[in-house]
């Protein structure tokens, strides 16, 4: 009887461990991928988290692509990305029964930014674009000071660079002497101290120590970028695979709800209501 | 969420039974639903967008209608390399030899799980050699079938190979071909399991293969491989892949083998005109890469090792090769290069005779030397390349010198 006993214990015991550790796992989510989306991510997170104490979510940044690539390979369940998928990513995610469906959370414009002296206002897309591959060196040339453009650009593993590229550069090489850097953050802090120079960060990352310009006679704002106007924006993407159920599925409720979209709003992004 | 969800099914329906044709429309559809208020602008642009990220990947899956889904899936792939060969062989008159390969492949998906591949090429029956001579008042050479297999991912951690299955590299993890020529593509089948975590990735390589068939008794000579590995990523910029591959083959001692090439499978140990050792063997690999190391002043830089013991003899039974590249990753592009170099030391009964890089010592064991190559990209899918190799008898005077200049053109 004593082992009858003993061994309907352990039984119990495991089982209740097994629904525990599924239970646990059900209520984890890990998350991955664009640092621009990264703030959105880790504030949503942390107020999702505070009503829901059970829900464990882990938020991590390295890029778009990183992220994407962590969804392909099962390791995250929700990957952040400021570009839309890839074929060849698709391609990979069909290959590995991997269902990617896109979410778009937010939009985001990418400021051209120079130091608050300089004159210059505005820039078409092919002056940007010139300025960046080396044609155009100097802001004399702009109607500026006879200064030297100091370009500051961003890492090319960043989707900021990526959409730049697309939308700006139109796939040519960024002139070699740029200077590059990691964050958008380090972006706005060279070109604030820099009188000469020339960078383009999130929307989200504005400020008033430097100046944003007209980009085809445009300002970046919440409403040209939600109505497609400003030429350099883009939507912010959560990938899930397939629809996304559980965890997954009450975190993205959450962050096109209100409240998430006012977090969207708080970080410097545009809400989409 | 659940009537934007609606809203966008609905117009990813139309989308896919329009062929297209009314993206324009929907576009309008949507605008007139902001005028209702029905959706915000926001709502709007992120349905349209969400839609056509939905018609994109049922592009790429080739979901529309129109033609047989093994031909939307279909992929053809090819290459072509013109090659001026010049050869120096201490007991042979120098030779200089123009060769060209070309290769035509078609893969295409049956179902999601399902692959199936076949390739064409030229050359002869060597298993180790698919380039051309160009001889014989501009006859016209054979083209063969190169690989033909079905690939099932039973599950996204197992992959299965059967047939004449693509390429040795696709199946083993071999940072130098010491012990297997990059031409050559195994018969039989080949299971491919694999775990991925976040900074480590976890495989492991098996494979029974068949070496020959004999219609006159049962000892036909086959092998069996497994190799467990891993690739462990540092950070971004640095990685390591080590395996360790262990072979085992059956009726080949005291059998004859032969790759389809006359120079083969007679440079180990014979006995009585046949193999005198079996050559069950131990086969650890390395590779460590680094990406824009000292500074960022190359984009990559790898070093790379291969090590083979064959425990039946009780002599002239090692066999290594170090080398290190650096440059490009792979060369793909106008302006890219790579430049590698190796060290190569390959006793008489390491490994089986039939199966090294043909071009080192003709693939012979018993060979030690170097080999240095340049690659350089002057086109997209467009390289040039010189590789050299200095290779000399281990036992014995022989030495090569081979130099080969080559114009490879992929598609």
């Amino acid at each position: 009887m004593k082992r009858v006993i003993l061994v309907g214990t352990l039984v119990t015991l495991v089982l209740g461990l097994m629904v525990a550790s599924v239970y646990a796992e059900s209520r984890r989510l890990i998350i991955q991928g664009s640092t621009t989306v990264l703030p959105i991510a880790q504030k949503c997170a942390e107020v999702f988290t505070q009503k829901h104490p059970e829900a464990n979510i882990s938020v991590r940044g390295g890029g778009s692509g990183t992220g994407i690539a962590a969804l392909i390979d099962g390791i995250c369940d929700i990957a952040d990305s400021s570009r839309p998928i890839k074929d060849k990513e698709i391609n990979k995610a069909v290959e590995r029964r991997i269902d990617p469906v896109a979410h778009v959370i937010a939009m985001d414009g990418i400021a051209v930014i120079v130091h608050p002296s300089n004159p210059v206002n505005e820039l078409t897309l092919t002056q940007l674009k010139d300025i960046y591959t080396g044609r155009i060196s100097n802001w004399s040339e702009l109607g500026g000071k006879n200064q030297k453009i100091v370009v500051i650009s961003r890492d090319v593993a960043s989707g900021t660079f990526e959409c730049f590229n697309k939308l700006v550069l139109k796939k040519q090489r960024v002139r070699p002497d740029a200077l590059l850097q990691a964050s958008n953050a380090a972006v706005l802090s060279v070109v604030k101290r820099t009188k000469g120079a020339i960078g383009y960060v999130g929307l989200g990352y504005l400020s008033s120590e430097v100046k944003a310009l007209k980009i085809e006679g445009i300002l970046p704002s919440e409403d040209t970028v939600l109505k497609g106007t400003y030429p350099i924006s883009r939507p912010l993407f959560m990938y899930t695979n397939g629809k996304p159920k559980g965890l997954a599925k009450d975190f993205i409720d959450f962050v096109l709800s209100e409240e998430g979209q006012g977090i969207v709003k708080e970080q410097g992004f545009v809400p989409l209501k | 969420m659940r009537i934007k969800e609606i809203v966008c099914l609905v117009f990813a329906w139309l989308l896919l039974i329009s062929g297209l044709a009314y993206s324009g429309e929907i576009d309008i559809l949507v605008e007139k639903l902001v005028e209702k208020g029905i959706l915000s602008p926001g709502e709007a642009r992120a349905i349209l967008i969400e839609t056509k990220e939905e018609v994109k990947k049922d592009l790429a899956k080739g979901e529309l209608e129109g033609l047989p889904k093994w031909v939307q899936n279909a992929k053809i792939k090819g290459d072509l390399r013109l090659r001026y060969q010049w050869e120096d062989k201490h007991d042979a008159p120098d030779r200089h030899r123009g060769r060209y390969r070309f290769r035509l492949g078609l893969e295409t998906k049956v179902n999601e799980a399902v692959k199936v591949a076949a390739g064409l090429a030229t050359g002869g029956n060597d298993a180790r050699s698919t380039n051309q001579t160009m001889c014989d008042g501009f006859s016209t050479p054979d083209i063969r079938l190169d690989y033909a297999y079905v690939e099932w991912m039973a599950t996204p951690w197992l992959t299965l190979k059967a047939g004449k299955i693509k390429s040795i590299k696709k199946v083993i993890f071999r940072p130098s071909d010491l012990l297997w020529d990059s031409d050559i593509n195994p018969e039989g089948i080949s299971f491919l399991l694999s775990k991925k975590m976040n900074n480590c990735d976890l495989f492991m390589n098996t494979g029974f293969w068949v070496l020959d068939e004999s219609s006159s008794d049962t000892s036909d000579p086959f092998m069996w491989v497994i190799q467990p590995g891993f690739k462990y990523k540092f950070d971004e910029k640095t990685h390591i892949k080590m395996a360790v591959a262990g072979y085992i083959f059956d009726n080949v001692e005291g059998a004859t083998l032969t790759n389809g090439d006359d120079n083969s499978g007679k440079y180990n140990t014979l006995e009585g005109g046949a193999l005198k050792y079996n050559y069950n063997s131990i086969a650890p690999s390395i590779e460590m890469g680094f990406k824009e190391p000292f500074g960022g002043l190359i984009p990559y830089l790898a070093v790379f090792g291969d090590y083979v013991y064959n425990p039946d003899p009780s002599e002239e039974n090692n066999g290594y090769l170090l080398g290190i590249k650096f440059g490009a990753k792979k060369v793909k592009e106008w302006g890219q290069w790579q430049a590698k170099y190796m060290y190569r030391h390959l006793e008489k009964d390491a490994w089986i005779d039939i199966f090294p890089d043909s071009d080192a010592y003709s693939g012979h064991t018993d060979v030690k030397g170097h080999e240095f190559a340049l690659t350089y990209g002057i086109g997209k899918n467009v390289t040039l390349g010189i590789d050299y190799y200095y290779m000399e008898r281990i036992k014995g005077t022989g030495r090569r010198h081979l130099l080969q200049v080559d114009w490879k053109i992929k598609f």
